[in-house]
């Protein structure tokens, strides 16, 4: 079953369309939403969650959409929203006692447990812990009551790389079990490269591309030459580009340029941004 | 629900402690106002008490609370509701202290009957009530930063309303009686109205909560 599936799905506001936005993330995976700041990756997960009032389109969770039964839906999802949202004043205790008597499932000794892993002290209120530690008390909450689909925005930014490798492999861990998908929103590229099975690329509010990460490593290259050389390319190969003082590097597709092309392997950092330039150059 | 009353309960236990120490100290003068004739001490600190709710979801704003809150498996109707169910444990909360002022008063040696004393509770009732139905709605609509001016508005018409009937009043500015001597089935039947529209408020912020940020 498909841990999430959004077909169609529209926002309009004044001054910026979302959508429409087609993606699915299958159980047991990790899914990538990568995209510049305002590109609409908050309100995707918002219109998820049904934040906010969807103009088109479906939002089908674990099977259900997400309008029948939205209670029921969230005792199943384990959300993270940067480091917002848990009141200032709690400590980790009573924040977890908040919780309890929130979600049916809340699992206080698994809480418990992550608070102690992650050294987070027991006393000290939410306001007075650092950038890491709140982003780990956050998953703790988050993963407590044993949650099927994790949606995580902008979850790792601001974390030192120490906190970071740690957030990661908790994320792995979570998804190692087939019944648990994550969708992860982040500009930081480099974090989703190491975590995800499939990447999607928002820009401007529309999804660029949405693929097996290794697929695209497969089907995308970089190529490099001269200005001159890379007017003789197929226009449809190539995809963006960066020009320098010392020559031309084109994001191209490996099945479209002439056999003996001299290709290096693109990184989806490398990727995304070329890919980025070439949309905002056309 | 169980977890939305704790969160406000920890928030109003850790940040609101002036605010109960200065409602405190207003029902202690009152006690000495009340053998004087004047119940403004304890009026005031109901004000103080009243304005508890929308403090706390100041707070909940700034810790952006109203927004994760969205993502929790938890109602717009248990969110507002757990609002209005503090509102009411504070305005019991109000009645009990307004009785242990008159009691000490009349420890003090102030006479106070029966029916006074019924006035008295239902008046702060009133008030408790009245300010937070007109308030709490115009929260969940327009947000704390705009609600507050509701607030404020609200507070100088009640204050101009006080100001009004302290100046008709015989005993001068020492006696506040917001609905003069009017019999006691009248201060019920006002009590009445103001759960009515009480109600009428909780409904209305269900309707609106969640507006602020669409």
């Amino acid at each position: 079953m498909n841990a999430l599936e959004l077909q169609g799905l529209t926002k309009e506001y004044k001054d910026f369309t979302l959508g429409p936005l087609d993606l699915t993330v299958p159980g047991g995976t990790i899914c990538g939403l990568i995209g510049e700041n305002g590109a609409g990756k908050s309100t995707t997960i918002r219109l998820i969650l049904d934040m906010v009032q969807r103009d088109g389109g479906t939002v089908t969770i674990l099977g259900r959409d997400n309008r029948a039964d939205p209670v029921g839906i969230k005792e199943e999802i384990g959300v993270v929203m940067g480091s917002d949202g848990i009141p200032l004043c709690l400590n980790a205790v009573q924040l977890g006692k908040v919780m309890a008597g929130i979600y049916r499932s809340w699992d206080p000794a698994f809480y418990a447990d992550l608070c102690r892993k992650f050294g987070l002290p027991d006393k000290k209120q939410y306001k007075d812990y650092s950038t890491g530690m709140k982003m780990k008390l956050c998953m703790a909450v988050a993963l407590s009551h044993h949650p099927k689909l994790l949606l995580l925005d902008e979850a790792t930014n601001g974390l030192d790389p120490v906190v970071r490798d740690q957030v990661t492999d908790l994320l792995l861990d979570f998804a190692r079990d087939e019944d648990h998908s994550i969708l992860i929103s982040s500009h930081i590229v480099s974090d989703l490269e190491k975590l995800c099975d499939t990447i999607a690329f928002l820009h401007k509010g529309r999804l660029l591309l949405w693929e097996d990460k290794d697929i695209l490593r497969q089907e995308y290259a970089l190529w490099q030459g001269t200005a001159a050389q890379l007017a003789q390319l197929d226009p449809g190969a190539v995809y963006g580009r960066r020009v320098t003082p010392y020559g031309v590097s084109a994001l191209v597709r490996r099945e479209k340029m002439p056999a003996g092309a001299r290709l290096a392997p693109v990184s989806i950092e490398e990727l995304f941004v070329m890919m980025v330039k070439g949309e905002n150059a056309q | 629900m169980k977890g939305l009353l704790l969160k406000d309960w920890y928030q109003a236990k850790t940040l609101l402690p002036f605010q109960l120490a200065a409602v405190i100290v207003m029902m202690g003068v009152s006690v000495y106002g009340w053998r004087s004739g004047s119940n403004f001490f304890m009026l005031y600190g109901c004000f103080i008490l009243g304005m508890m709710p929308m403090s706390l979801l100041s707070y909940d704003q700034s810790s952006r609370w109203d927004s994760y809150s969205g993502t929790l498996p938890v109602t717009r109707t248990q969110l507002v509701s757990a609002k209005y169910i503090v509102v009411l444990v504070l305005a019991g909360a109000a009645a009990v202290l307004t009785c242990v002022v008159m009691a000490l008063a009349v420890l003090l040696g102030a006479s106070v009957s029966g029916t006074q004393a019924a006035v008295q509770v239902i008046q702060v009732l009133v008030v408790m009530l009245w300010g937070n139905t007109i308030v709490l709605p115009f929260l969940y609509r327009f947000g704390p930063e705009k609600g507050r001016y509701a607030y404020v508005g609200m507070i100088a018409v009640i204050a101009a309303v006080i100001g009004a009937l302290t100046a008709q009043s015989e005993d001068g500015l020492t006696q506040i009686q917001l609905l003069g001597n009017a019999a006691l089935p009248l201060y019920f039947a006002v009590l009445a109205v103001t759960c009515g529209f009480f109600a009428l408020s909780w409904r209305l912020s269900i309707a609106w909560c969640g507006k602020a940020g669409q």
